[in-house]
């Protein structure tokens, strides 16, 4: 019986474990150590590309730009400037107001369609799921050049309708405002908004919306008082996804948004280009992730304060 | 399922009406790009004049077309292949491991998800440039990784997750290390979202704009050379035949990367053992 | 090394931050015993298991398996295999590439692999089973084909982590005969967790009762049933009716307890130590007590009123008042001749008798 035995290695006290043994046995005794052993590469990875480019993008806005040098002592000349000048604070008010505007209308835009997958789909669940996604991995630059093609001058909706004869002059007013940037991101950002409603709405066990139903709730009241308030998770996921990556978009402003509808990610990159003011365009970045942080705070604490009262 | 039919409503009502609508708000706006790569004429304008394919032709032609092709190509490549093994790593340590700060780690690796990408942009651009390293593809490439690499880890810890923890166990119990466990066990049960890990990571590099504007240096890569050629209205439609072409192989990529991922993850709750 | 601690836990706890799922145990197991681990579920012995499969290392203490010590012995290395609750069936292999998933190192030919797989399957009743992919199989095949794949290199000891959870009923008392057959016939040491005591007491040689991350008692299953050793294990197996009672005098192999309402006792302490005047409990199994409507002569009586009567076919079960008992006394009886006591509402006198040695003596807490 013993011939095929699985062989173990000697037995080793611990006193004469060497160092190598005594890692390999902490390693062994620890899932902590194991698993931060395999966590290793893509920590290390994020540690050094991102968070200390960030932490030296916040020590760089501290610095002043002096002709064609940095000037390295350490002074808060440029969060001084941005709140001198109105119009910085105003650019960045109005980009968390687009934001704002594309983030409220992707969400209720989603909802209804995150919700129809969930309930209503039930063999094609996969197909619906992968025609929503689809849109969504394919180049951004082209989605939103798209909508330049479509609202320009000369674009689809202008010679469309001067076609059908509705219109003998092209709109202007539809192409470089603030209304194209909200369509154009609202576009864009479609397919980031179903995913975690969904999600959260897949997620909420039907035996209780037979429940509510069963102790008298009418399907609206039910869909209010039960469906609403389980899928906030996935509304709110929704609702961060979108609004923090477009308040510093500048693609969309530059394509479609004209001079009215240039948003703070068009200044900062032109800091960083033309307006050659690192620093500066440093400390726009960090006060403008500041504001952004401030915003979900709030909106996280109004949200925590609803659901207390409900 | 269908024991559930009193909570579900019909198919075909309103929300149907609306979603169909939605696809459309999603898909018609993109497929003006192909259409009006066919339309022979300069103006981007309806009517449409006639079909022809010279915008095609001429994109064969264009000046640094082909290097920034091949710039997106090889930089995508390896990104995919880096994001996806440092995506597995990770999500193997998080689903395997019961580790300290599990949750502050996970959040970590996902930020690159919700900080914009200028200011992702500039900050390895401050970085790059204070290390005095000439930007370049590889500059892209780092900047791609870190975008693509929390997208790698949600779908191998979706699909790490989706078979049992045990299976890794039996094998190391029936006298496999951890090395064989992986590639005789893991490996294997995973490779539905290896792939869609790779095929997504690829897309998502090859079609990023402002991490690869900002970090190129004198290298340029597909989407970088659009914006350029956007100056020029004389080329709007050559640049509509290219985008055309980007749709279609972003399209065919993503749906199998997406079908290969939600197969995988529609066939763990099904199966229910 | 002796054949009584072929397996040897000595003071081996685990501790999950504050959680202390096994607190200094120490178990020996003999070579070829089919040991049982019994317990509610986080009582720890599926903790203990996995410590013995390599999966957790324990925080204190060491496990020796065949004389060696296996601190720094990784589960691959380890002489024992496991067959887990979830089977844990590779579910991209097919039956004979599961089963011979271990044979890899020896580098057999095809046709060595196929016999040493094909002996496998003869002994779980599957040959012809080859080539069936994992989702093909039954609950009941899976749990053949993940006992084989752990069998198939004759592990020095095999782990069972309640691997008839899953199955329904009737197949889990088949499995349980074939298992132990098993067993005897291939010799080999099996440690086998579970939490139904029924399961533990058919199969086991000897069993551990576990709770909050210590053992009870380490007994035969006759001897756990017969002769608990205290009150917890008394409860955890079987049904059990307590009486309070204080012992009296402590002879020569026999104690004299005054039990209240039931009046004065004469019982074996066992291998229990006590002293006049403790406070004690008397405990009586059900099936230990007879009850008849009319009074037995000689043994010891006691009246009481029906409060509660169940009939389970084969056997009732009573639920007796008895004037000073708190709770109602159980008793269990074979349906010979006592369907009479089950008249509509039957709220009569009825007799309860017992024999001296029915009685056990625990310490009271």
């Amino acid at each position: 019986m013993t011939d095929r035995v699985v062989s173990a290695p000697d037995v080793v006290t611990p006193a004469r474990l060497g160092v190598v043994a005594k890692y390999r046995r902490a390693i062994m005794r620890s899932e902590a150590l194991r698993g931060y052993n395999l966590l290793s590469p893509t920590l290390l990875f994020m540690i050094l590309f991102l968070a200390l480019p960030l932490g030296l993008l916040l020590v760089f806005s501290f610095w002043t730009q002096n002709y064609l040098d940095i000037d390295y002592s350490f002074t808060l000349a440029n969060y001084t400037k941005f709140f001198d000048r109105p119009v910085f604070s105003y650019l960045l008010g109005k980009s968390i107001l687009i934001s704002g505007s594309v983030t409220i209308a992707t969400v209720i835009l989603a909802y209804p369609m995150a919700y129809y997958i969930a309930f209503r789909v039930h063999k094609h669940k996969l197909v619906w799921l992968i025609l929503i996604t689809v849109p969504f991995w394919t180049s951004y630059l082209l989605r939103v050049f798209a909508w330049k093609v479509i609202l320009g001058y000369n674009g689809v909706i202008n010679s469309g309708l001067m076609e059908l004869g509705l219109i003998s002059e092209p709109l202007e007013f539809i192409l470089y405002n603030p209304f194209a940037v909200v369509i154009t991101l609202a576009h864009a950002w479609a397919a980031f908004a179903i995913l975690p409603i969904y999600v959260s709405l897949e997620k909420i066990d039907r035996s209780l919306l037979e429940a509510a139903t069963d102790l008298g709730d009418t399907p609206i009241m039910r869909f209010f008082r039960i469906t609403l308030p389980l899928s906030m998770p996935g509304v709110i996921a929704a609702a961060m996804l979108v609004f923090i990556p477009t308040v510093g978009d500048f693609v969309t402003p530059k394509m479609v948004g004209g001079t009215d509808g240039v948003m703070i990610g068009n200044v900062i990159q032109s800091m960083f280009g033309t307006s050659h003011n690192w620093p500066f365009g440093a400390s726009l970045s960090i006060i403008s992730m500041t504001a952004i942080t401030i915003m979900i705070v709030v909106f996280l604490w109004i949200n925590r304060i609803m659901r207390r009262r409900a | 399922m269908s024991t559930h039919t009193s909570v579900t409503g019909p198919r075909f009502g309103p929300l149907g009406i609306y979603a169909i609508t939605y696809l459309a708000f999603v898909y018609i706006p993109v497929m003006f790009l192909p259409m009006f790569s066919f339309n022979d004429s300069v103006f981007i304008a309806f009517p449409l004049k006639g079909f022809t394919l010279e915008w095609y032709r001429a994109l064969a032609t264009s000046d640094g077309l082909i290097d920034a092709l091949y710039n997106s190509v090889k930089i995508a490549a390896v990104v995919a292949v880096l994001a996806t093994a440092l995506g597995t790593l990770a999500a193997k340590a998080v689903t395997r491991y019961k580790i300290p700060g599990r949750g502050p780690v996970i959040t970590f690796i996902m930020t690159p998800l919700v900080i914009p990408g200028i200011i992702m942009g500039i900050a390895l651009l401050v970085i790059v440039n204070m290390l005095g390293i000439e930007m370049s593809v590889y500059t892209i490439g780092l900047g791609h990784l870190l975008v693509s690499t929390p997208f790698s880890m949600l779908i191998m810890v979706s699909r790490l997750e989706g078979f049992d923890k045990n299976l890794e166990e039996a094998s190391q119990d029936l006298g496999e290390g951890a090395w064989r466990t992986f590639w005789r066990v893991t490996f294997p049960l995973s490779v539905p979202g290896i792939i869609a890990s790779l095929l997504l990571s690829f897309t998502i590099s090859f079609d990023e704009f402002i991490l690869a504007f900002f970090l190129g240096g004198q290298d340029i890569t597909l989407p970088v050379y659009i914006w350029g050629q956007l100056r020029f209205p004389a080329k709007l439609p050559v640049i509509l035949a290219l985008g055309a072409c980007i749709l279609a192989v972003s399209f065919v990529l993503v749906t199998f990367a997406e079908w290969f991922r939600r197969r995988g993850v529609q066939i763990k709750t099904s199966s229910g053992v | 090394m002796s054949d009584e601690q072929f397996i040897s836990i000595q003071n081996v706890s685990k501790h999950f931050g504050d959680v202390h799922a096994v607190d200094r145990v120490s178990i020996d197991i003999a070579r070829g015993e089919f040991f049982s681990l019994l317990g509610p579920s986080g009582c720890g012995k599926t903790t203990l298991l996995r410590m013995l499969a390599g999966f957790e290392f324990p925080t204190a203490g060491e496990i020796f398996i065949d004389g060696q010590a296996m601190s720094t012995v990784a589960p691959n290395h380890r002489p024992v295999n496991m067959v887990f609750q979830s089977y844990a069936i590779f579910p991209h292999l097919n039956v004979s590439q599961n089963i011979g998933y271990s044979l890899r190192k020896d580098k057999l030919s095809k046709a060595d692999f196929n016999s040493r797989v094909g002996e496998m399957l003869d002994l779980i009743k599957l040959s012809g089973y080859e080539d069936r992919a994992s989702h093909e199989l039954s609950g009941g095949e899976r749990q053949r084909v993940a006992l084989a794949r752990a069998l198939i290199r004759r592990p020095k000891v095999l782990l069972l982590d309640e691997p008839l959870g899953a199955l329904d009923k009737q197949l889990r008392e088949q499995m349980q005969l074939e298992l132990r057959s098993l067993q005897r016939a291939v010799g080999i040491t099996f440690v086998f967790v579970t939490h139904d005591q029924e399961e533990a007491l058919t199969m086991s040689d000897r069993i551990a009762v576990m709770s909050k991350g210590r053992y009870l008692q380490i007994d035969t299953p006759t001897k756990l049933y017969e002769a608990p050793q205290n009150r917890e294990v008394a409860d955890f197996i079987g049904t059990m009716n307590f009486f309070d009672a204080s012992v009296q005098d402590v002879g020569d192999g026999q104690a004299s307890i005054d039990a209240g309402p039931l009046g004065k006792l004469s019982v074996s302490p066992g291998n229990l130590a006590f002293s006049s005047g403790q406070a004690a409990l008397a405990a009586i199994r059900p099936e230990k007590i007879s009850i008849s409507s009319e009074k037995p002569s000689g043994g010891h009586v006691v009246e009481g009123t029906m409060d509660a009567a169940a009939y389970l076919g084969d056997r009732s079960h009573f639920y007796v008042r008895v004037p000073g008992v708190d709770k109602p006394v159980a008793v269990s009886a074979q349906n010979i001749d006592q369907t009479h006591l089950h008249g509509d509402g039957n709220q009569g006198q009825v007799w309860l008798s017992w024999s001296n040695d029915a009685v056990v003596l625990l310490n009271k807490d």
